[in-house]
This record gives C-alpha cells, structure tokens and sequence, in this order.
C-alpha cells in the first residue's frame, strides 16, 4: 500500500486550484488535535481520492470539484479517526474507497458528500456486526451500484443489500423500500436467474415478506422442515454466548439468553443477527405450535422429522415461521421452517 | 462549509444520567456515524436540553479555553487533595461537573436574562457573547457590527438612534418625526462591550432599554423582542471610566468572572494563531436556535417544577438577610434598608446589635437584604440548571450551585463581621462565590438542625389558610387564631433572635390579621 500512485494531470490541475482550500481543512483538523500524519495523507489522497476525481471527471466533469472536495473531508475525519491506518486501520472502509467508490463514481459524485459520508458510515455500522457479511455487501455494492439512476436510489440499494448479506435486522426496513428499486436490480440482488418478469419479481418480494424462508430457486417443491440456520457460538469461538443458550418467545419474537444477556433473533434466507436487548417479558408458544419431543422427532402440522442429536432439547420457541431449539451441549441454535425441496 | 472536527458537537447523551429511550433498530442507524451528513432530517431532532448541553460541550472544548470546573456535582464521595501549609484543598468531582464562565452565559441565554462577565482582558469575555449571538442564529458579522462598545464619548443616539434629518425640518411636531432606531434594539441578544466606560447620561437611556425593554426618542418608542443580555468589564469594582449607576447595576441578572489562562493549554493558543481559527465563525448548524426553538426552550424551562422542600430551602437562606433588630422601633421597619435609607453609619448599626451570635447569624455578614428581583432570577435561573442537566425538577445542589452567581452583587458583604476575622473565613471577603455557597451550606446545616422539614409550625398555618376562608366557622378561626398567638408566645421566650424568625413573625401577624379580618365579617355577617 506504500507505493506513490502518480497523479493525473486533472487532478494535479484540481488539486493546484483548491490548494488553498484544502490546506486551511487540513489544518484545521491538525490545530483541532486530530492525529493526521501529512504525508500518509497525501498517499491517501494518491491512492483513495485521486482514483474517484479522475472517474468522475471522464463521466461528468462539472461535478469532479465539488466530489474532490467531499471526498477530502470525509476522507480528513476517517483518517483522523485511523481508518486509513496500514496497521489498525479498517480494511473495510479502505476497500470501499479503493475498490467501490471508484467503481460506483458518476453515481457519487451526484451528491457527493451525502453518498460518501453515508457509505462510509454504512460500512463502519456493518462491520461491528461481521466483517464477512460487510465484505459481501461491500462486492455487491460494487457489483451492482453501477446500474443505480440516482444517488438516492444507490443509498436504498445499499439499504436492501445490507438485508440480503445477512443483516437480518435489516429486513423489514429493506423489503419496505424495495417498492423504490427498479426489478432488475432486485433480480441482481436476490440472484435471481434468468429474465423475470417484473410482476414475478414483485410477488417473490411479496413471499419474502410472509416467509423469510422462501426458496426462492423451487417454488412448487414438497414442504419438508428442514433445518435451515444455525445460529450462534461460544464467545471464545468468535460467537456471542458465554454459556449454551436458551430461547424465549417475547413480544411474538423469538429471543436467546445466555443467562447473561439478551437477544432479539433475526433470521432469514439470508443469514441472522443477534440484536442486543432488555427486555426480560417471556410469553409461551401456542401448544398447536411445531415443537419437537424429547426423543428428537420434530411435528408441523402434518410433517414430521427427526433429529436425534437434539433430544432432551433445554428450550424452544416458534414465532409462527420459525422453530428456534436449543441443547444443553451445544452454543448453537438450531433453527427449522417448512421449505420447499 | 467547513466539515472539521471545529464543527462536529458532542455525541448525545451529553449526560448520560439524564434518561435514555431503550434503543429500537432504525435503518437509518446504517447511514450514520462519525461522518456527519448535510441531509436535511438526516437526523432527529434532539431535545433542547440535550441541544443546549451540546452547545455547551461544543463551546467548553472547541471554542473557549476555560479548563475550569466550579461548578462541582459530585454522585457519589469525590476524591481530595490538599496542598501546601494552608492546605489548599482540589476536589475531583465524581458527577458531570461544569465551567461557569461557560454555562452561565448559555443559561443567560436560555432564559434571555442579563449578564454581566467581568475580568482582566483577552480572557473571551466578548468572544463568549459573540457566541452566543452566534448560536442565536445571527450571522457574525450581524453580531460583530451590533456590539455596543461603551466610550466616554457615547451618546444616546449612538446607543438608540438618530432621527431622519429630513423629518426635523419638516415636521410640525414631535411626534412626526421619524427616528433611525439602531438595528440591535431588535436583535435577541444584546452585547454591551465595557459599559463601565459609557456616560452616565447614557446609562440612563440604557437602563430604561434594560429595566423596561423599549427605548425612547422624541416621544416615539421602540419595543424590543425579549432578548439575553451580555455586558462585559474588565474591572466591575469602580475601574471604569464612569461609575455605573446602581440601577443599572440593579438590572444586572447574573455575574461571572472570566478566569485566567491556564498556562499549561499555551500549545492550544499556538494551534489558533497557526491555524487561523476563529470558533465564532464556524459554530455548527446543530447549536444555532431558531426563533421558535429559543421560545421553546423558554417556556419548557419556566415549566421545569422546583420542589415545595426546595423551595422551603430558598426562602429560609433569603429570609436571614433583612433583619436588623437596632434599625426601628416599629417591628416592621428593624430592616437593613431603613439603615440604608436613613444613611445612618452601617457600623454605628451593628456595633448596637447585641441578640444574635454573629459567628452563627448568615444576616450579620451582609449590608443588606436579598431583592424581589434577586430572587426571581434564581428561581430562574435554578430552572435552567436543572433542565440543563437533564433533570426532571430542581434539586438542592441546583440551587446551591446558582446561588453565588446571581447573589454575587446583590448582597453587599460587611467585611467587618466577626466572621471574617477567623483564619479559615478570611479569604471569603475576597472569594464572594465561596462566600455566598458557605452562607447557603451554614444556612441548610441550620434548616436541618430545627427539622424544618419535618416540624415548621408556620408552613402548616400557611397551607392551612391558602386553602381558603369559604365556608370556615367562627371557632375554626378562633382556633387558628389561638394557634398563632400560643406560637408566637413560644416563641418570644427566647433571648436570641434571627432574621428567618423575622419573616416568620411577620407571616404570623399577616395570618393574624386577615383571620382577625375574617372573624369581623362573619360576626357582621351573623348579626
């Protein structure tokens, strides 16, 4: 990362004309105590900001100034923040400016600092959850943000890809706004193969909303439950639970407790979040629910299914989609739906 | 638009003891962070308590070098030191504590009263009213050119107005004269820089502007907005060009001293000059008030309620000061204000007093009394501390803090009380806000050592009529009427008497009196 990227003309020429500029921000955030070191900036300036100016220049040249700028101040108060750093700097956040933002630019530079300032904090809030699932979101944004009309129609792409890269949290919010996403895009996102009419691509959205479990590939298959996540982990592991977990219907959602803290579980297609929460209200699942017995074996209406391995289950809970079992030997929640295979 | 770390305000909560909404997922959490983002309703609105604390930490780390906590919360023991022979003692406070050469103003604001900020030069005594003008919404140069800067030369036109000198010679009358009012009158922060220095003739048209808010020219008058006001001196003891009259003085809500830079923040100075930074003139968007907002924040601070016990507190601390038993021979007129009145030598006065232990008795370290006014401003000014803080009402420690600020010219010390002469007390005569927060402390130890709030027979007979005379019988009032007169007779056993025994008497006599007043009636009534 150490090596000097060399300058285009047009930036040399945009940089020359804001010198002034510029150098009072820079200032500024030094005099003000941020701990920027000059020349790792003027690499980062090389390697982050001069790439997105010159992309946008070739596309819409009258908006490369006011990009430029953007870019130098959000990129002053995230390499004040260190996340610019070679060492403990956040790989995530340089890989949206390297990578993304020169890929999505004419996009950006429509409204520059609010699509900068935006991404860069979507990215920050992700990756406290999982650097995998940013990873992902961060390749489709760049995948697919290209295809995007607007800078606003971007923001809400980057909303409804936070869903489909496993923020399960996310989902509510993102099927509320896919309304504003044009079908091809939805097709892109939820990899959807082929040519889809775009009424086929609304009702599957539709599914969605009714059943996270949506196989969304075969749609007439037989219903099976079939276990489709398991969730959570040791804390020494990388996992959230400092002993086997247990879980609780609060509110018609399904909760998990360690005995030590509590979380709201989010879980679809897509992959799962364990949201923090207070709450300690506990309400039983309905005895017509799906449950499975303590000899393994698993009853939804008319299905049937056995699991040996998770006999003598220590809690259960069904939110009306999902069947959430736990086991005094394991840090997992083991999660069932019905699912067409 | 600068979007550097001069703009960026505290996260909230500011103080994190104030209650907080258990967190809900919101997908706008996605979008924000660190970067702040010029989208309008990007972000919700904060509540104006929370605004104001973020102006406050804004101002306290960005825009002012006052490294100083005075004013002291402590949540649980607070750790101290002590140096040196006179055992100098620091106090690290163990709650949010705060800076009052900061807060103070930003309460000014909050409740439009009037400030006076004294202190040495280039401490920022006008750099912090031009803040505050600021975060009024006005731009800075608005602000910069509506200063007023007292001079020996300033006059009344200077300070309010010229007329149209068309209209003085065509008009047939006064009143048809139109007059040029100056564009401060209607700006709702007002800054008086040095007023000691302004003639005497134009503090008088500077009180009426300050006293009754319009100003007057040529029989017409201009009506001005409620506005904060913001008075700078470097010397508030008689140092300026002109002695300022009392009256004005009088108007003056609070005062607080700029205190001296702390050498040790040199390199911040240094960063200023270097960087060519003036905070005045990058105050991010999310301090300024609109209009609407500065009204609100009024009126939720009016509402904030203080405590009946609280309340109780304030009036036995103020009702110590009045009383001077060799003043008059009427029991109405043993004031301190007859002895000022009548000019007599305030210590040919108080060598003659002879009831009272005047280690012990708060009244004898003053020359006179608290005013209405003085009084009204705490309550005030006690509100906007408690919402400052995020509190749901007043608490002791509100008004024991506020005190100093808004008594620190109103009550005149006599720095010839025996009080003063003892080591630990001596420094006091110079330190008025220490002064001022020991009588309070010495007045509450006292508060609590007769169980007032437990046992005070005169708030029981208070309550007792404020619930009306509609309907009560004639041995009802008699009964009461006993009451009083045995309590009184209790009472006037004792050899020592004190001022909040003075107000006390005088409540009884008023009860007396108007049940006295009752009983005729009814006795008319009857007949």
């Amino acid at each position: 990362m150490s090596e000097k990227a060399a300058l285009s003309p047009i930036v040399k020429a945009l940089l020359a004309e804001l010198r002034e500029r510029l150098n009072a921000k820079y200032r500024q955030r030094v005099a003000l105590g941020a701990k920027i070191d000059g020349p790792s900036w003027l690499r980062y300036v090389e390697q982050y900001i001069a790439p997105v100016v010159e992309v946008v220049h070739a596309s819409n040249p009258d908006r490369s100034k006011e990009t430029l700028l953007a870019l130098y101040d959000v990129g002053l108060d995230l390499s004040a923040l260190g996340h610019f750093n070679e060492v403990g700097g956040s790989l995530r956040v340089i890989e949206l400016w390297r990578d993304a933002f020169p890929a999505i630019a004419p996009i950006v530079s429509l409204n520059p600092r609010m699509v900068i300032g935006s991404l860069s904090n979507a990215v920050l809030y992700l990756n406290q959850w999982s650097s995998n699932k940013t990873e992902s979101w961060l390749n489709m944004l760049q995948r697919l943000g290209p295809a995007c009309q607007s800078a606003d129609q971007l923001l809400n792409l980057g909303k409804f890809l936070g869903w489909t890269s496993g923020f399960a949290h996310m989902r509510q919010a993102a099927l509320k706004i896919a309304d504003a996403l044009p079908a091809e895009l939805l097709c892109s996102t939820l990899a959807i193969p082929g040519k889809v009419a775009e009424s086929t691509v609304r009702d599957l959205i539709q599914e969605l909303a009714t059943n996270p479990w949506a196989n969304l590939s075969d749609r007439s298959g037989t219903p099976t439950i079939t276990e489709v996540r398991r969730c959570g982990n040791f804390r020494g592991l990388d996992g959230e639970f400092l002993r086997p977990p247990k879980s609780y219907l609060s509110d018609g959602r399904i909760h998990i407790t360690d005995g030590h803290q509590r979380w709201q579980l989010h879980a679809d297609r897509f992959g799962y979040t364990l949201y923090r929460v207070d709450n300690q209200d506990t309400s039983s699942t309905s005895k017509n629910s799906p449950s499975i017995a303590s000899d393994g074996s698993i009853r939804w209406d008319t299905l049937k299914s056995y699991r040996p391995d998770l006999s003598q289950s220590s809690s259960q809970s069904f939110d009306g989609t999902t069947l959430a079992v736990t086991i005094p030997t394991s840090y997992h929640v083991f999660l069932f739906a019905r699912q067409a295979s | 638009m600068f979007r550097d770390f001069l703009k960026r305000v505290s996260a909230a909560p500011t103080n994190p003891s104030a209650k907080v909404v258990p967190k809900e997922f919101d997908i706008a959490e996605l979008y924000q962070g660190p970067i702040q983002l010029d989208a309008v309703g990007a972000k919700t609105e904060l509540p104006l308590d929370e605004k104001l604390r973020q102006a406050y930490f804004w101002i306290i780390n960005h825009a002012i070098i006052s490294p100083f906590y005075d004013i002291e919360y402590n949540e649980g023991p607070p750790q101290t030191f002590k140096f040196g022979d006179r055992a100098n003692e620091v106090v690290l406070p163990s709650g949010q504590s705060y800076c009052s050469f900061v807060l103070m103003p930003l309460l000014t604001f909050a409740v439009r009263a009037k400030c006076l900020l004294v202190g040495g030069p280039g401490r920022g005594k006008t750099s912090s009213a031009v803040l505050m003008g600021v975060m009024a919404g006005y731009s800075i140069r608005d602000v910069r050119r509506a200063i007023q800067k007292g001079q020996p030369q300033m006059t009344i036109a200077d300070l309010l107005g010229s007329p149209l000198p068309s209209d003085l010679i065509k008009a047939q009358s006064v009143d048809q004269i139109g007059i040029a009012w100056r564009k401060w009158l209607s700006m709702r922060v007002k800054i008086i820089d040095e007023y000691n220095r302004i003639p005497t003739r134009t503090q008088s048209a500077l009180l009426t502007l300050m006293a009754d808010n319009y100003a007057e020219l040529y029989d017409q008058t201009f009506e001005c907005p409620d506005s904060a006001w913001y008075l700078t001196a470097n010397d508030d003891a008689g140092g300026g060009t002109y002695q300022v009259i009392e009256a004005l003085r009088d108007r003056i809500d609070i005062v607080v001293k700029a205190l001296h830079f702390n050498c040790r923040f040199l390199s911040d100075l240094l960063d200023r000059i270097e960087g060519g930074l003036r905070p005045e003139e990058m105050v991010p968007s999310e301090i300024i008030f609109t209009e609407e907002e500065s009204n609100r924040l009024h009126r939720e601070i009016r509402e904030l309620p203080i405590p009946a016990t609280i309340l109780r507190r304030l009036e036995f601390f103020a009702s110590q000061f009045e009383y001077c038993e060799v003043a008059a021979t009427q029991f109405e007129y043993k004031t301190k204000d007859t002895v000022k009145l009548s000019a007599i030598d305030w210590h040919q006065v108080t060598s003659q007093e002879t009831g009272k232990d005047k280690l012990k008795d708060i009244g004898s370290q003053t020359k006179n009394g608290i005013s209405v006014r003085a009084i009204m401003t705490t309550l005030s000014f006690v509100k906007a501390l408690a919402y400052f803080r995020g509190s749901a009402e007043v608490s002791l420690e509100d008004l024991r803090q506020i005190l100093p600020f808004v008594l620190h010219d109103k009550l005149v010390q006599d720095p010839d009380c025996p009080f003063f002469e003892t080591a630990n007390n001596a420094s006091l005569r110079s330190d008025k806000v220490t002064w001022i927060r020991t009588m309070f402390d010495m007045a509450c130890a006292e508060y609590d050592r007769l169980q007032l709030d437990k046992d005070d027979a005169v708030t029981k007979l208070s309550e007792q009529f404020e619930h009306g005379l509609d309907g009560v019988s004639e041995a009802e009032v008699r009964k009461r009427l006993i009451e009083i007169e045995r309590l009184l007779k209790s009472w006037s056993g004792s050899r020592k008497f004190y001022g909040y025994m003075y107000d006390d008497v005088l409540k009884l006599k008023y009860l007396h009196q108007r049940y006295a007043n009752y009983l005729r009636w009814l006795s008319w009534k009857q007949q």
